[in-house]
């Protein structure tokens, strides 16, 4: 357990150490964040399958429990392992000019995070991980904040994935109240009844969204490409390897639960198709490699989303796998595409074109990974294609399904091409920077990808038995009957498809101006949900306009109008509860009335309209002390003489505040109001009436318990040595609480001095 | 009595809401000052009243004139809750507080922005 904990603490803590580090350490920064890495992803691979509690807020069944399977031993290994070649990466990458104590300090947060996502056993702490994520790809895509891209990028994200992530707190309520627990093995246990309830329809609907959204899924995919605006390093490792698959994590958490769910197949795998295709459909038409990039992981993401879609055994293996090999295929490109971007200082592929010569590391490294997207054999992308096109075709969408599939990988092959040929071959073009190959160090970590990546191709079966084995049967909670992940399946079905892609990809690549040009004209060039985006939020903020219109509706700065809702609303729930309950008020117990009690009385109730209809300062003094000097007799003669006496010295006091004060205000001028008086009245009438009601309630329910009051009573002389009983209780049982008094009556007065102090000092100084 | 009592913290209450609801700061002040004495009252009522000796021990006969029945029996003389003036003691005195605080707020306000009138002294709009 201790590696567990570990692995998700040891990133977060020494996160908030690297802009502390940074001071001394400046350029050597990152090789700190590197052995972090490489600590984390050595806790990693210790960690054993396990599950753990330790207890948080039990009482709302909010635990901090750890549950590491084989799925999230997967993710695990990747975040980490992906993690620590990336931090190797940006070393050379960001140079020393930048503010690394800040980058590292949110990559590790990241990291930390996103560990927590996978390693967390109750749903609760999943979604405070997932949304520390978020916030931390905020604070990268926004790394370099004067750029106006990156602003943009980072709001885009951060407002779409929290959007998903608040619908999927709200799916997770709702599962963990029908499943009566917010832990994952215990929802697990109950899947038979959650699913007989009508509400975890809602619930399911909920999560995908979140998961949808997180994972860039058709139509909220539209973040992931601005999200390019992030330095690369960020880009290979949350934008394509890790953070986007958080969706697919959450969606092989829930699989053993809803995939029979008639919903699921409906719409998981339909989401994910459209998004496969719109993703590759939209890829070979942009022009910047990241931007390609971008998309084609969209394209991929949604490819695995119709995988777990399918919800057959076999497809989920297929879906498991090819997300292990989109992750290392897809992290070597963008570091590839950094590189070229950082040697020859464009992205732009019509201006890139013969860089094989100049970079021959390079351009054989993106060969491997765009070979390996394409679904080139010998390399790993070849066998999870493979999977991936026999699972559509043996599963419910039949050949429709192998026709959408083929065409979309013929896009993909497309696009493959360009990461992969076109800016390597050909006449060397004219670039900014005059192009030579990447330092040594920053060639390391997509070697080692590459490495991993033909591994795997030849190798199959190391990965399966280490990871993706154990992934599938934790996804599966069932034991099935796979077939075993081989280099040869003979001639299928799937092979013909795969070569239908290669081929058709080869021979549109001959012709791409015009495929090019064929394919943007049928794309929407005006009605795209980009600028539904845009009108919402960023050039014509429809939604801040509204939230300010509606907020200054309500929030006019004036305190009769939000002292009218408060009031108001009190007054009516008060009423509208005794109304809606019958609440009674009880048979009073009535002591008599005397002849003095109801002549004070009478001029109490004389000073206050008085008090309400004074126009001069005087007269409002002399009618507030109309109340406040007979209020202090009746305090007399319903036996508190204590009260009397007090009363009668504050009253006293705040004549004398009042004669100071006064000269210096202004006489009472009633201003005309603004708004109805009826409105007043009627609010001052309700919290009149609502005093009156409430007191006599309270007359036929006793508030203090008699017990208080009789041991106070007793024990005064003895343990307190006084005979006032009143003043006993303030000065000794509960002489704390006067204490407290006694210091708002100090910090008031400390206030009035200094009010009046400050206005001195600035008369000295002249008044500004 | 409690009745009596009763509809006057109503008069208190109402009256202190309606000057709250004014634009002239002196009148909202004297709003919060009727809403004091209101409350304070309430609580005192809400012990039930006359309903024995004040809360002082070892009292002489003047006070058996004055006694009631049904408060709190101890060794068979009948007391008024203390639990309540205990509370509305403290509140006397924080109210004093507050009162002289916001009327120097409101001395202050007038000398820095010459004017006393709510409406006038509204922030900007919420950007």
């Amino acid at each position: 357990m201790e590696q567990a904990l570990g692995a998700v603490a040891l990133p977060l803590v020494a996160a908030f150490l690297m802009p502390v580090l940074y001071r001394w350490l400046r350029w050597r920064l990152g090789l700190a964040a590197l052995a972090v890495a490489a600590a984390t992803f050595i806790l990693v691979i210790l960690t054993p399958n396990m599950s753990l509690v330790i207890p948080w807020v039990s009482q709302l069944g909010i635990d901090l429990s750890i549950h590491v399977d084989g799925w999230s031993r997967l993710f695990a290994l990747l975040i980490a392992g992906i993690g620590t070649l990336v931090v190797l990466y940006s070393i050379p990458y960001l140079g020393s000019r930048e503010d690394l104590g800040k980058f590292y300090a949110y990559l590790l947060i990241f990291m930390g995070a996103m560990l927590g996502v996978v390693y967390a056993g109750n749903v609760m702490l999943l979604y405070v991980f997932w949304e520390l994520t978020s916030i931390s790809s905020f604070l990268l895509i926004g790394f370099w904040n004067t750029r106006d891209d990156a602003q943009y990028g980072a709001l885009k994200a951060i407002l779409i994935t929290f959007g998903g992530g608040l619908a999927m707190l709200g799916g997770l309520a709702i599962l963990g109240t029908v499943g009566g627990t917010f832990e994952l093995s215990g929802l697990l246990a109950n899947r038979t009844e959650l699913l007989a309830q009508p509400l975890t329809t809602v619930a399911l609907v909920l999560l995908l969204i979140g998961a949808f959204t997180k994972s860039a899924q058709f139509p909220f995919h539209i973040w992931l490409p601005d999200a390019m605006a992030a330095p690369t390093p960020v880009s290979a490792y949350l934008h394509s390897a890790t953070m986007v698959k958080a969706g697919l994590f959450l969606i092989g958490r829930l699989w053993p639960i809803f995939h029979v769910h008639p919903l699921w197949v409906p719409v998981v795998a339909t989401v994910g198709m459209v998004t496969m295709v719109v993703g590759s459909f939209l890829a070979i038409q942009k022009t910047d490699l990241k931007a390609v990039l971008a998309l084609s992981t969209v394209s991929q993401l949604g490819l695995i989303m119709w995988l777990f879609g399918l919800a057959t055994p076999e497809a989920a293996q297929a879906g498991t796998f090819h997300l292990l090999n989109h992750s290392t295929f897809k992290a070597l490109l963008f570091m590839v595409v950094g590189i070229v971007d950082h040697q020859t200082g464009t992205r732009e592929i019509p201006l890139l074109s013969g860089l094989r010569r100049a970079m021959p590391v390079s351009a054989a490294l993106a060969m491997v990974g765009a070979a390996s997207m394409a679904g080139v054999p010998l390399l790993n992308g070849f066998l999870s294609k493979e999977m991936f096109l026999t699972a559509v075709n043996n599963s419910s969408m039949g050949l429709a399904g192998a026709v959408v599939a083929t065409g979309a990988s013929l896009f993909t092959t497309l696009y493959c091409l360009m990461l992969g040929h076109k800016i390597w071959f050909g006449e060397p073009g004219e670039t900014p920077d005059e192009p030579k190959e990447g330092s040594r160090t920053i060639l390391v970590p997509p070697l080692i990808l590459a490495v991993i990546i033909v591994a795997v191709g030849v190798f199959p079966a190391l990965a399966e038995s280490a990871v993706v084995g154990p992934a599938v049967a934790a996804v599966l909670q069932a034991p099935a009957e796979l077939p075993h992940i081989a280099l040869w399946h003979g001639f299928t079905p799937a092979l013909l498809m795969t070569a239908l892609a290669l081929g058709g990809g080869l021979l549109a690549y001959t012709a791409l101006p015009g495929v090019l040009a064929a394919c943007r004209r049928v794309t929407p060039q005006r009605y795209h949900l980009n600028a539904l985006y845009d009108f919402l939020w960023w050039k014509n903020q429809a939604v801040e306009k509204a939230a300010k219109w509606i907020t200054n509706r309500q929030m006019t700065g004036y305190l009769r109008d939000y002292l009218v809702y408060t009031l108001g609303a009190t007054a009516l729930l008060f009423f509208g509860t005794m109304l809606v309950k019958g609440v009674r008020i009880p048979a009073l117990n009535l002591s008599p009335v005397g002849p003095w009690e109801f002549l004070l009385a009478a001029i109490i109730a004389v000073g206050a309209v008085f008090t309400a209809r004074a126009r001069t300062r005087l007269a409002a003094i002399a009618s507030i002390s109309l109340v406040g000097m007979p209020l202090s007799v009746l305090f007399g003669l319903l036996r508190a003489p204590d009260l009397a006496l007090t009363q009668v010295v504050v009253e006293s006091v705040t004549v004398v505040l009042f004669l100071l004060v006064f000269p210096h205000l202004r006489q009472i001028t009633l201003y005309p109001r603004r708004r109805s008086t009826n409105v007043n009245v009627l609010v001052a009438l309700a919290v009149g009436a609502l005093g009156t009601v409430v007191t006599l309630l309270a007359n036929g329910a006793r508030l203090f318990p008699p017990q208080v009051a009789e041991w106070f009573l007793r024990n005064s002389m003895e343990l307190g040595g006084g005979n006032n009983v009143v003043n006993v209780i303030l000065v000794d049982f509960r002489g704390f609480d006067t204490m407290g008094e006694i210091t708002v009556l100090t910090v008031a007065g400390l206030a009035v001095y200094m009010l009046i102090r400050l206005r001195k000092q600035q008369a000295g100084g002249g008044k500004s | 009595m409690e009745l009596l009592a009763a509809l006057l913290i109503g008069l208190l209450l109402g009256v202190g809401t309606y000057l709250l609801l004014e634009r002239n700061m002196i009148r909202i002040v004297l709003g919060t000052m009727l809403i004091t004495y209101g409350t304070n009252l309430m609580l005192l009522t809400s012990g039930r009243l006359k309903t024995g000796r004040a809360p002082l021990l070892g009292g002489s006969d003047i006070q058996t004139a004055a006694e009631g029945g049904g408060g709190i029996v101890v060794d068979g003389i009948s007391y008024v809750d203390p639990v309540p003036q205990a509370l509305i003691l403290t509140a006397i005195v924080i109210g004093l507080a507050t009162t002289a605080f916001s009327f120097v707020l409101a001395y202050r306000t007038v000398q820095e922005y010459g004017t006393d009138d709510l409406l006038e002294l509204r922030g900007v709009e919420h950007e």
